[in-house]
This record gives C-alpha cells, structure tokens and sequence, in this order.
C-alpha cells in the first residue's frame, strides 16, 4: 500500500513538474512581408481557408487552443508545427525560389484535394478547418492560376 | 580443436577469395562496359545521377520500396554535391534546386508503400534534376522525355520510353524530347 502511494505522489509531481517546461511559442510579432498572402494577394475566400486550415502549422503565427497550456500536449503540437513549418512556410514563401514556389503549390494542391491535409488530427479538435468540397474545388483553381501565371515568367 | 580451427580458418579463406575473385570479374565487365563511355565514376554528380536513375527504374518497375531506397541515397549524394568546389553558375543552381531535390528525394524515401506520393515528388524532382545535370554535367549521355498524359519529364539513360509516373499500366506513354550529351 505504502509503495502505491510512492509511486502516485511521483507520478503526480512529475505531472506538475512537466507544466514548467514550455516550448517557446509560435507567435512571431515581425510583419509577414514575406507571405503568400503579401506576395500573391489571394482573394477573401483563399484567405480564410489559409488562416483557419492552414496557418496554425505552417507559419510563424500559430493560434494556441486553451489545452495547449496544458503539458504534454504543448509538447505534442510543437512537434506537429515545426514538421509543418519544415515542409511548407507560408509567412516566408518568398524566400522559396521561383521552381521551388511552383513545386509547394502543386504540392498544397495535391495534399488538400486527396484529403491528406488538413491532417485528420488536427481536423478532431478543430472542426473549422474542415474544407468544404467548394473550398477545395477554389483553391485548386486558384493554385492552378498562379502555377500557370509563375510558369509563363521564365 | 586445432584441427577443427584449421579447417574454419581455410574454408573462411575459401570463401574470402571466391569473393574476391568474383568481384574482380564484376569489375572487369564493368570496366568492358565503361570503356565505351572511357571516363571513369568518380565525380559526385554522377552517383547523384545514377541514383536518379535507380529511382527513375524502381517507380517504372511499381517498386515502392526500391525507389524508397535510392531515395535515400540520393538525398545523401545531394548533400554530397554541395561540399563540393563549384563554379558560379553551378552555385546558383545548387541554391535554387538543391534543397527541393533534397526534399523530394526524403519524401520519396520515407514513403514506401505509397507509390503515387513518390511519384508525386519524382516530378519535381525530374524538374530539379535537369537543371542541375545541364550544370553539372554527365559523363553519360541522357535523354529527356515527356509523358503528355501526366503533362511531366523525366530522365533517362535510354532512348526507349519506360514511364515512371504510370509504371506496367502504361509503360510506353511519352517521347524523347532532347538529348543531353556529355560535354
């Protein structure tokens, strides 16, 4: 009886003790120059879905749910931002090279319309970030504009 | 038990030399087959294209798992690539193509089993490719070819088409569309 209690009082600090340490937020204050958004100028529609199914992952901003103050799930969505900012940034989309800019599109386009993004996950506890057929269907036509248009400049 | 130690030792030395022997003959027929193509593999860009070129193979044969691997030795020659002493318009070539060829080769190796995501990034890939290969150079003559159907190219080192965006179901669909000499 006496190492039960050992052993839920260590697990129970060890519980507190992981709440003090906290990944550094994904919250960057500098202005997004550099961003899809400010380079290609989508229209209110693609921006919406950018900022509800996309943003949170890949780019410098990340809107935080309340269970992200709680450890280890901070922990867990950390890991899940910093793999989506490795494969796609959107706040620094222009530093990707012309080729690159046209392979990530083609890229984004593929992934949303298999459904393969947004990830499942990330779709349980965010119910607004799911796609409509619509959304998809504009989003695509969208990428396939500005795929043709950034083809024709070189 | 000396006697038993003697004759592992002579058979380990049995074995050793049929190895080498047979390796010996491997080397001989290889060196047949590059005397037509006289310079020797030794430049980084070449393992760079021939693990392309396994790729290439692997997702033409529907081998996930075989372009899976070369994938990852392709990543790593790539990375090989930029160690090396460049001239400036290779460095800009390295810069603009290098990290998404890097990407595309990870991708390509982390997803055995799912041949159309490969297939995916052997497209970009391709793309990259034929850009570092016109700055880097081959010492094998390649050629380009285009599948009007999937609307992308690939490299090859034959003339005969072997799509590798479609694999067995449309092996034949495309055409050369320009030949890449060595220098």
């Amino acid at each position: 009886m006496k190492k039960r209690n050992i052993l839920l009082l260590g697990i129970v600090c060890a519980v507190v003790i992981i709440q003090f340490i906290r990944p550094e937020r994904n919250n960057s204050v500098q202005e997004q120059a550099e961003s899809m958004v400010a380079i290609y100028h989508p229209p209110d529609s693609i921006r919406l879905i950018i900022q509800q199914s996309c943003s949170d992952c890949h780019s410098n901003n990340t809107r935080y749910p309340w269970y992200a103050a709680v450890q280890p799930v901070r922990w867990f969505l950390e890991y899940h931002i910093r793999n989506g900012k490795k494969e796609l940034n959107l706040d620094e989309f222009a530093a990707y090279s012309r080729k690159r800019r046209i392979h990530k599109l083609k890229a984004i386009k593929n992934q949303i319309t298999d459904g393969d993004m947004p990830l499942p996950s990330y779709l349980w506890m965010h119910k607004e970030a799911r796609l409509s057929k619509n959304q998809k269907e504009q989003l695509s036509t969208w990428i396939d504009k500005l795929v043709d248009s950034l083809k024709s400049t070189e | 038990m000396k006697s038993y130690l003697l004759i592992a030792c002579s058979t380990a030395m049995v074995v050793i030399l049929s190895f080498n022997t047979k390796k010996e003959i491997d080397k001989s027929s290889t060196l047949l087959h590059n005397t037509v193509s006289a310079i020797p593999e030794t430049k980084p860009i070449d393992g760079v294209i021939n693990y392309y070129l396994q790729i290439k193979n692997a997702l033409a044969a529907d081998n996930s798992k075989e372009a899976a691997t070369a994938g990852g030795k392709l990543k790593s020659a790539l990375i090989d690539l930029g160690k090396e002493v460049m001239n400036p318009a290779q460095k800009k070539v390295y810069t603009d193509d290098a990290d998404d060829a890097i990407e595309d080769a990870e991708h390509i190796s982390q997803n055995a089993g799912n041949i159309k995501h490969q297939r995916e990034h052997f497209e970009d890939l391709s793309d990259d490719m034929y850009d570092i290969i016109k700055a880097f150079g081959t010492t094998q003559t390649l050629y380009k070819d285009y599948c009007p159907m999937k609307k992308a190219s690939w490299l090859s080192e034959f003339k005969e088409i072997k799509n590798p965006y479609y694999g067995n179901s449309m092996l034949t669909c495309g055409s050369v569309k320009e030949t890449i000499s060595k220098p």
